[in-house]
């Protein structure tokens, strides 16, 4: 089971040299990433809506898997799905 | 399989006019008094006449006849007088379901003669009851409650079989039981007939629309191979207490209620059972009635939980006026394993159980607050990959 956030708030990032992320602030707590497990890029056409998305499969610190993904649009961070 | 549905229009109505003869003939307005902040629930066909219907508010009712009779909404009247009605029918049919607002569908697969067999029935509801009912028989549910409507009031209308489609097709889509998205989506493609949705191919309604195109799809064309699902008479338990004179301290309040639920309890362990819905009645000097219902996360059969609730909600109400009379009443029945804790347990009731809570989550907030989600093929973002379509009873 997955929780999958609909509409994510912007989300402060820490990013790294390479726009890698590094740590982020959920709930008031600054969480830091162990590994990034996976990325891809997901690009829609401009006639439907346009998204350009750098995602992100990462694991914190604390053993918890979540997605990121940066808007390269509006350059915002935020959280789209964390694993149970 | 044959089918018929019988309506019973402006019901609320019909089951004041039987309580108080006086009042046939006159324009009756449900909802509670004109100077209320409530909307209409139903109308006589007098109060009909001066423009006033169902959902309009009680103070634009007023403005439009102001020498109507305003009555208190009484939903457990209503729901009382509909389970005897049902109770009628099911000494007719073996298969009996009922559906809102007041209608019924029987089981007619085993009788020869379907025009007098309505009449019988009417006959008998007129004797046994004093409600008017109309009509319908088709081969279908839908095709059914479709020819008991157009039928008008105490007629009967009867879809020979095989004559459905041609029945339907002229009548416009907006009578199909979908969400008024897919009702809009469908008006925008300019299809407005159900004649027009029949001749699409399956595939296409439900590649566009997903399973509630499909559904709809399949009623238009009267595929209905679900079968009625057998109706059983709900079991409650309720216990009242009238105040002479009329109270209007809190602390007498609660000591009536105390010993209700006193009583309650003590039926409900008797029974090895626990409930989830607790729901008070108040009729207060002046005529008003005031009726609240609790649903309980976890069922439960101890007083202590349902006084709490009650005595929160007494403390959050101003009472305009003392009270004459409280009703209690239990239902949503189940035993020990009904608990919040082994909702998951036992797989083969795993549909019966979330059924129940859709229920309850649609009672407390309202229909469209429980949505089913559908996936979306070829959706390429998270956020898109599901769409959430409204959850029809009739589905279950």
């Amino acid at each position: 089971m997955t929780k999958l956030l609909q509409q994510s708030a912007g989300l402060q990032v820490r990013e790294g040299g390479r726009g890698e992320p590094l740590a982020f602030l959920y709930k008031g707590r600054e969480r830091k990433l162990g590994q990034v497990l996976m990325t891809w890029r997901i690009s829609q056409e401009w006639w439907k809506r346009p998204v350009e998305r750098d995602y992100f499969r990462v694991s914190t610190e604390d053993g918890a898997v979540c997605e990121l993904y940066r808007d390269l649009l509006s350059g915002t961070w935020h959280l789209q799905r964390i694993y149970d | 399989m044959r089918v018929a549905c019988l309506s019973f229009p402006h019901f609320a109505v019909q089951v004041e006019e039987r309580d108080n003869r006086d009042l046939p003939g006159k324009p009756v307005i449900i909802g509670g008094f004109h100077y209320e902040a409530k909307a209409v629930y139903d109308v006589s066909e007098e109060a009909a006449a001066c423009g006033v219907s169902p959902g309009v508010p009680l103070r634009q009712a007023y403005t439009l006849c102001p020498h109507g009779l305003y009555l208190p909404f009484d939903d457990e009247k209503y729901d009382k007088a509909f389970t005897h009605l049902l109770g009628l029918l099911a000494g007719y049919s073996p298969k009996i379901e009922s559906g809102a607002p007041a209608y019924a569908l029987l089981d007619l697969a085993y009788e020869p003669d379907e025009a007098r067999f309505i009449q019988e029935i009417a006959e008998r509801i007129w004797k046994a009851a004093h409600f008017h009912m109309s009509a319908g028989v088709a081969s279908s549910r839908f095709a059914a409650r479709v020819a008991s409507q157009a039928a008008g009031s105490s007629r009967s209308l009867i879809i020979p079989q095989g004559e459905e489609r041609r029945f339907l097709e002229g009548l416009p889509v907006d009578l199909l039981p979908a969400s008024p998205e897919l009702i809009r989506r469908l008006e925008l493609l300019g299809i407005r007939e159900i004649g027009k949705l029949m001749d699409l191919p399956c595939e296409a309604v439900e590649l566009q629309f997903g399973a509630e195109g499909r559904r709809v799809w399949e009623m238009a064309n009267c595929i209905d191979s679900t079968g009625l699902r057998t109706w059983t008479e709900p079991q409650l338990l309720e216990e009242e207490l009238r105040f002479e004179p009329a109270v209007d301290s809190l602390d007498l309040l609660l000591a009536g209620a105390d010993k209700l639920l006193d009583r309650l309890s003590r039926k409900l362990e008797k029974r090895w059972q626990y409930c989830r819905r607790l729901t008070v009645s108040l009729r207060f000097s002046n005529d008003h009635i005031v009726q609240r219902a609790f649903y309980f996360k976890e069922a439960t059969a101890s007083r202590v939980p349902m006084l709490s609730r009650l005595k929160h909600c007494f403390e959050q109400a101003g009472f305009t006026a003392p009270v004459s009379e409280m009703r209690l009443t239990l239902t949503d029945f189940c035993s020990e394993e009904g608990k919040q804790s082994s909702f998951l347990g036992k797989p083969s009731k795993h549909k019966e159980r979330l059924w129940s809570a859709i229920h309850v989550l649609q009672q407390k907030h309202g229909r469209t607050a429980v949505k089913r989600a559908v996936p979306r093929r070829n959706a390429r973002l998270p956020e898109e990959a599901f769409s959430f379509t409204l959850i029809d009873p009739q589905e279950r």
